[in-house]
């Protein structure tokens, strides 16, 4: 009888355990892939290795959600340029070292004031549907893309162009409205992405033309996206794997559950305890590379009691770094004390010591001797971010801040959050790109989106500087400077930079990270 | 029989109308912009003033409810905001799935109930009445999505029986059916608990009616007794209770579909909520409101089929 009672009570635990779990994956931003032929799942890959007709011919791969379409120009989501980067190409590309790398232009100089960019365009690369590439179509590119007509929202980062000459066709020079230190590995991201000129641009969200490795062959909304290898590509020997079935697999614990009963091949983007489940699973394999990815807690420091410095300090000192990497990333993280990842050549190591007692001595200084309530706002849609909160949350009460968790929808979060700066506390991450300016400037006092409301117009003059300096050790004096500022002002806690996982069963190798949030899928291969 | 079909007609157009406005009314109380949802967290301002304006977000609210009724009304359910494709062509996409998986689930609750609650009622207080009134607390208590996960975890991961999820497309009959097996039977489980201890109840209560005992008496066999006469004076409740859990099917494949990625209307809902995606959630409202309605109708007609007394007060 006793046992009967207990049951549901028994359910009703394993059930939150559950919703917890398939929570937690959600965050994982990227794509999984997966290859190889049918449905019938192979119990091994010696198996499939060794009957005739499981040739790997398709890499399946499992995404966390539809793309929002297939044009870089029209989108900043994630997920979608993560797939878009194997349609398209760029001027430039990085190396898994960040260091930009020839890509369309084999070649590139700037003239002496920095006001001019003149690229050598590569020869013999042809667009997916067959037609060779052109001085005409980069230059057609960055006029669409800087029309406001198209509302691309990442254009405001190329705003510095202001016209493109062709004098031949393998020749592009860009003018400038002034030098722009940012520019050069801006055009290396995949809103650069070079398109075909005279494209009907209604066609490219649904048809993309591209010179990247694949190009697509088919997208069923819910279902799946289907690549092809792009016949006319000008590498040779690639992309190694002809056919690419990425799955729409939004739920972490299927993804997982995908991967191990062999229907999916590859599974990158993994959240840190997707990573900690599949780690030491025999046949599958964790690689991982430190990300762009910045969770911070966002601080309202035009609000009471964040006004004083003391306090956000406070706040800073009473959150232990190392008990989040491990509570929320699982390990899968690395702590930060500043707002650039440690990988980038500008990060300037900034202390982020855990002293709860003096968090407590600042905040009786700024005259809140027991402390203070406040709300801490949790994005629902990532379940790192509300583990991240319920772990800070029952640190900053032993220094007397108490702290009310409030979850909260992703599209309520953006608009009220984010876009009305509606809030008190809350955690998020942001990425970077390439450039530091891209992370830093968030807290100028003029960015739209400085929804810490942070003013300090010493940092602002020096974010301004540094965008402007053609001098990289002068740059990186001065982003030094600027983090030790944000240190020491706290507008927000940064917290943890975390890792790239992706999770590959043992028949595929050649997987690398990119210091950009993309899916290599080039150079993977399979047995 | 006209005036019938009149008054239902009219109340289903009502409900229908009701339902949109409710649908409507629902996303424009929760906080949250569609057009910073399609451009991203780093969006240019501008841009997404501009998308805004393009979506017509910037209309009053009862003059975009007006436009998109009027607009439905002439069969143009629009465009989705998040897709870019028109309504209608998601919908017809994703229905055929959703149809397959509820007809499966709801076949699947039939097959346990109906011979478990039967028996159960024959013998109470037996050892199969014990089994069914255990089905029926245990599948009436566990979750659908959790039933989802430990299927998956069962018969997908452990046993590589059955895919883990994920539609193979509709080339493949074999491969459909095999794939919405575990979602069917996550979804038609609580069902089949709710139906088998209504069964068991309505049936042993016909058994103990008057004209059970007269057939009897009159020699009829104890199975023909069973299932041509109790059966039928029991089946009214059950099967009133099984036409609403059409409707019940459609809610819980929202959860299934997701845990399971199938592209279905299940999952299209969730994601024209989260994503403030107006016109693909009006055209989801629409349709699942028009299936329940339509599965009740079915019923009532069921009705008249086995109880001669409703046939001709009709």
């Amino acid at each position: 009888m006793a046992g009967w009672r207990s049951f549901p009570a028994a359910v009703a635990l394993a059930s939150t355990a559950m919703l917890t779990l398939a929570a937690c994956g959600a965050t994982a931003g990227g794509t999984a892939a997966s290859a190889s032929g049918s449905s019938a799942a192979p119990a091994s890959a010696s198996a499939s290795a060794s009957a005739p007709a499981a040739s790997p011919q398709t890499l399946r791969m499992a995404i966390p959600g539809d793309p929002v379409g297939f044009d870089p120009y029209l989108t900043a989501d994630a997920n979608t340029v993560a797939l878009t980067w194997n349609l398209y190409d760029q001027l430039v590309t990085v190396d898994t070292k960040g260091n930009l790398q020839p890509d369309l232009a084999t070649a590139w100089t700037a003239s002496a004031d920095g006001k001019t960019l003149t690229f050598k365009l590569r020869s013999g690369v042809s667009f997916a549907d067959g037609h060779a590439l052109t001085s005409a179509d980069v230059k057609a590119s960055f006029q669409r893309m800087l029309d406001p007509a198209t509302k691309d929202p990442d254009a405001s980062d190329y705003k510095v162009i202001t016209s493109i000459d062709t004098p031949d066709p393998s020749t592009v020079v860009m003018n400038l409205s002034s030098y722009d230190a940012a520019l050069l590995s801006d055009l290396a991201l995949p809103f650069a992405a070079i398109e075909p000129a005279g494209v009907d641009p209604a066609t490219l969200k649904n048809k993309p033309d591209g010179t990247g490795p694949y190009m697509l062959k088919s997208w069923t909304p819910g279902q799946d996206v289907v690549l092809e290898a792009n016949p006319h590509y000008w590498q040779p020997g690639l992309p190694n794997i002809p056919t690419v079935d990425m799955k729409i697999v939004p739920d972490p614990a299927t993804q997982i559950a995908d991967l191990l009963a062999g229907s999916v091949d590859i599974l990158p983007g993994l959240s840190g305890q997707q990573a900690s489940q599949l780690k030491g699973q025999s046949g599958i394999q964790l690689e991982q590379a430190p990300s762009g990815n910045i969770q911070i807690m966002a601080i309202n420091n035009a609000r009471a009691p964040f006004t004083d410095v003391r306090v956000r300090q406070a706040l800073s000192l009473g959150v232990d770094r190392s008990a989040v990497v491990q509570g929320a990333w699982f390990g899968y993280a690395t702590p930060v004390g500043t707002f650039l990842p440690p990988n980038s050549p500008y990060y300037a190591e900034q202390p982020a010591p855990y002293d709860p007692a003096k968090a407590k001595q600042l905040l009786a200084q700024a005259g809140l001797p027991n402390g203070f309530s406040s709300t801490l706002d949790l994005p629902s849609l990532y379940p790192v971010h509300i583990q991240t909160g319920q772990v800070i949350a029952s640190q900053l009460a032993q220094i007397g801040v108490k702290l009310k968790l409030n979850q909260v929808e992703w599209a309520t979060w953006l608009s009220q959050d984010y876009g009305k700066r509606q809030y008190d506390l809350t955690i998020i991450s942001h990425t970077g790109r390439l450039d530091p300016d891209t992370l830093l400037v968030r807290f100028t006092s003029t960015y739209p989106y400085n929804y810490e409301n942070y003013k300090n117009t010493t940092y602002d003059g020096l974010i301004a500087q540094g965008r402007t300096s053609q001098d990289p050790a002068q740059r990186k004096q001065i982003y030094a400077q600027a983090q030790s500022i944000l240190a020491n002002d706290v507008p927000a806690v940064f917290l943890d930079v975390s890792d790239n996982v992706v999770a590959i069963r043992q028949n595929v190798s050649g997987w690398q990270w990119l210091p950009l949030a993309v899916d290599q899928l080039a150079q993977v291969k399979m047995q | 029989m006209a005036r019938f079909a009149a008054t239902r007609a009219l109340s289903a157009a009502l409900t229908l109308l009701v339902m949109t406005a409710v649908a409507f009314v629902v996303l424009q109380v929760l906080p949250g912009d569609p057009a910073i949802l399609v451009l991203g967290m780093d969006a240019d301002p501008t841009a997404v003033a501009h998308l805004r304006a393009t979506l017509g977000l910037n209309q009053p609210v009862p003059v975009r409810y007006g436009l998109w009724l009027w607009n439905a009304l002439h069969g143009n359910l629009g465009t989705s905001l998040q897709f870019g494709q028109p309504v209608a062509a998601l919908l017809l996409q994703r229905l055929p799935l959703t149809l397959l998986l509820t007809a499966m689930a709801a076949f699947i609750a039939l097959v346990i109930a109906l011979p478990l609650g039967m028996a159960a009622a024959v013998r109470r207080g037996g050892l199969v009445d014990l089994l069914g009134v255990a089905v029926a607390q245990v599948g009436a208590a566990v979750p659908s999505f959790w039933l989802a996960i430990i299927l998956l975890l069962a018969f997908a991961v452990r046993r590589h029986w059955l895919p883990a999820g994920g539609f193979p497309g509709w080339t493949q009959p074999g491969a459909v059916i095999s794939a919405l097996l575990l979602p069917a039977l996550a979804l038609g489980a609580a069902r089949a608990a709710i139906l088998t201890r209504l069964l068991r109840q309505s049936v042993s209560e016909a058994l103990r009616q008057d004209f059970v005992r007269t057939a009897r008496a009159k020699g009829v066999s104890p199975q023909r007794t069973l299932w041509r006469h109790a059966l039928r004076a029991a089946a009214i409740a059950p099967l009133t209770v099984f036409g609403l859990q059409v409707g019940e099917l459609l809610a819980g494949s929202i959860v299934v579909e997701n845990v399971f990625s199938l592209p279905g209307l299940g999952r299209l809902v969730l994601y024209a909520i989260s994503m403030r995606d107006l016109p693909t959630l009006e055209g989801c409202v629409l349709l699942i409101a028009t299936l329940v309605m339509t599965a009740n109708f079915a019923v009532d007609l069921l009705y008249a089929v086995i109880d001669p007394r409703i046939r001709s007060a009709g």
